[in-house]
């Protein structure tokens, strides 16, 4: 072993351990540096005399070692060594065996004395290589790998293959199923959404059943008020410097009184339902009652709308409730647009012109989203808004046609939406509802 | 010394429009008297007062034309005025056909209710004062013979004194003396009178 290694000398330091009892080489083994190596060679005995079964020795050394163990005889492969570089005891057996073969069977051996030799090898064991974390790809040419534990892959193809496919399924079938409740979830979601805005637009409607109710229960007040405040008046002198103050109290109590009553009365109007009424319309002045009627809700919004009304007041033929229905659905469709404009720019202009025949022109414009590319805003059930049905526009439409009118909806130059209704002066009110 | 009290009778089911609206018209002077309910108006109403009624148009139990029915059918001739919460134009209209002076929306203004109270109560004024005259001429009606009311019936058809003995089979001096003796009980100077008197109380057709 020396003679073998001393040209290693200078790259290796190499220690020689002899004359050690097994157990202090035992325990010394178990305390190495990673960067070592062990080389056990034969046991055969202890210093103090003790017999040794050579292979066992080499076994207790082996299991023991911090470093990975080599060694110049392969019986003791498989049994915890990563290496040897050694001829194979079985392969020289062999060899011998058929020498004996040849001169038992009287074979003609030649003249020449008989050497039959069995070339070394490295032999290596792959399950080491692979508890020290050892690369094949550093392993010189030609060495033997041994004890290759057979992967699965070989062993069971069939079986594998099998499994690889279940599993595959099974998952196809988990996303599948995955997928499927994500859709079902969203549509429930879509289901839960819909059904709160028919039950929203149910209230609504109940609402308006009962607006003839409401408009009665809240005009009984009204009454009251009115008759208190007139008989307070007529009680109060006349003439009585001292009392001006309080006749002019009861009189504002009058006029506030006949506002609520003229707005409950507008809102009835608007709300009743029944026969269509032809008669003739001041557009002017459905202008600015349905300005009126929308007051508050314009100052909530934080929204200027300006009126622009014609010098000669243009009258036309027709339902005013159907028409009003017009004008506010289109100035509450620009409210709409202008919600995400800052709250200084959200200009609402509703304009009146006398048209060229004699009919009018109604414009609406805001400075707001405008309107967006693709479907027509007139299609039945097409809506931009988070909770619009999608009709507004389109009754819009059938209202100002039976009207015998137009209605255009356009994106302005300056930005915004402007829509425009043109109504002849003589309406047509064909059959349309 | 005055003229005879003029009563407003008020229905109203709303307290509060009720006690307004009496206080109002006891203001202007109105006699006025309050039911809350059409039932215990039509207990307690007197025809023989004058007045009109202002009557809420919906009421639980009978609802204002119905009371308006109901007045008539007990033979009052009482002016109706109707106020309603709610008007619409078929309800008004029936309304007005059944010979209400006025159909008013709530919250009635005041001057609207003031002229209808007013047109009321000369329409009641004049539908007694008709009433009276033609009470009038029914008692004298009455205190005319049998023979004396046939002649009244044959001048009234416009036949001559000598048809009208033919028809009765005597002379034509009894028949004028008849004639004289109807004009002198009904208080008529001249045929022109009597005939007007007669279309007063129906006779003429």
């Amino acid at each position: 072993v020396r003679e073998q290694l001393a040209p290693l000398s200078g790259d290796l330091e190499v220690e020689y351990w002899t004359g050690l009892p097994l157990d202090e080489v035992v325990e010394r083994v178990r305390h190495l540096p990673a960067d070592t190596i062990v080389l056990p060679a034969t046991f055969r005995a202890d210093p103090s005399g003790r017999v040794l079964v050579p292979n066992e020795a080499t076994k207790r050394i082996i299991d023991a070692s911090a470093a990975p163990t080599y060694s110049v005889y392969d019986y003791q492969l498989g049994r915890g060594l990563v290496g040897a570089y050694t001829a194979s005891f079985a392969e020289e057996g062999r060899v011998v065996a058929d020498l004996a073969a040849d001169v038992i069977e009287g074979n003609d051996l030649g003249p020449e004395p008989v050497v039959r030799t069995v070339p070394n090898a490295y032999r290596v064991d792959a399950r080491e290589l692979e508890r020290w974390g050892f690369s094949r790809e550093n392993l010189p040419p030609d060495t033997i790998v041994m004890f290759e534990e057979p992967s699965l892959w070989a062993e069971h193809r069939d079986l594998v293959l099998a499994a690889l496919a279940i599993i595959a399924l099974q998952s196809a079938l988990v996303v599948a199923l995955l997928v499927q409740r994500r859709r079902r979830r969203l549509a429930e979601a879509e289901t839960a959404l819909q059904r709160r805005e028919v039950a929203h637009l149910m209230r609504v409607s109940v609402l308006g059943e009962l607006s003839g109710a409401i408009a009665h229960e809240i005009n009984q007040p009204l009454t009251a008020i009115l008759s208190n405040a007139h008989a307070a008046l007529d009680m109060v002198p006349d003439k009585a410097a001292e009392f001006a103050e309080l006749r002019e109290t009861i009189a504002d109590i009058i006029e506030e009184d006949n506002r609520a009553a003229e707005v409950i009365n507008r809102l009835r109007n608007l709300m009743r339902k029944g026969t269509r009424m032809v008669e003739p319309i001041d557009v002017n002045g459905l202008v600015e009652a349905t300005a009126a009627l929308l007051r508050s809700e314009l100052i909530a919004r934080r929204i200027d709308l300006r009126t622009d009304l014609a010098a000669g007041a243009p009258i036309v033929r027709g339902d005013p409730v159907q028409i009003q229905q017009v004008l506010l659905n289109l100035i509450m469709n620009a409210m709409d647009a202008m919600a995400a404009i800052p709250a200084g720019q959200r200009t609402l202009t509703v304009s009146t012109s006398v048209a060229a025949d004699g009919g009018a022109a109604v414009t609406v414009s805001d400075k707001g989203i405008g309107l967006q590319e693709g479907n027509s805003p007139f299609d039945p059930f097409y809506t931009t808004k988070e909770h619009g049905l999608g009709l507004g526009l389109t009754i819009c439409m059938t209202i100002v046609e039976a009207h015998g009118g137009t209605l255009t909806l356009a994106n302005a130059d300056g930005g915004g939406a402007t829509a425009r209704f043109f109504l002849p002066r003589a309406g047509l009110l064909a059959a349309a509802e | 010394m005055s003229a005879p009290v003029f009563t407003v009778f008020l229905v109203d089911d709303d307290a509060g429009v009720l006690k307004a609206l009496a206080r109002r018209l006891s203001v202007r002077g109105y006699e006025v008297r309050s039911y809350s309910s059409p039932e215990h108006f039509l207990e307690e109403h007197d025809p023989a007062l004058p007045g009109c009624a202002v009557l809420d148009l919906s009421m639980p139990g009978l609802n204002g034309l119905e009371l308006q029915a109901a007045l008539g059918a007990a033979g009052a001739q009482r002016p109706v005025i109707f106020l309603t919460g709610q008007g619409d134009v078929p309800t008004s209209v029936q309304a007005m056909k059944a010979g209400a002076v006025d159909f008013l929306t709530k919250p009635v203004r005041d001057e609207a209710l003031l002229d209808a109270i007013a047109r009321a109560e000369a329409k009641d004024r004049d539908g007694r004062q008709t009433e009276a005259e033609m009470a009038v001429i029914r008692a004298r009606l009455a205190t005319l013979t049998r023979r004396e009311r046939e002649v009244l019936d044959h001048v009234l058809a416009g036949r001559l004194n000598k048809q009208i003995a033919w028809e009765l089979g005597t002379v034509e001096q009894t028949i004028k003396v008849h004639r004289r003796r109807v004009m002198d009980k009904l208080g008529v100077h001249s045929m022109r009178d009597l005939m007007q008197l007669s279309s007063k109380v129906g006779l003429l057709r």
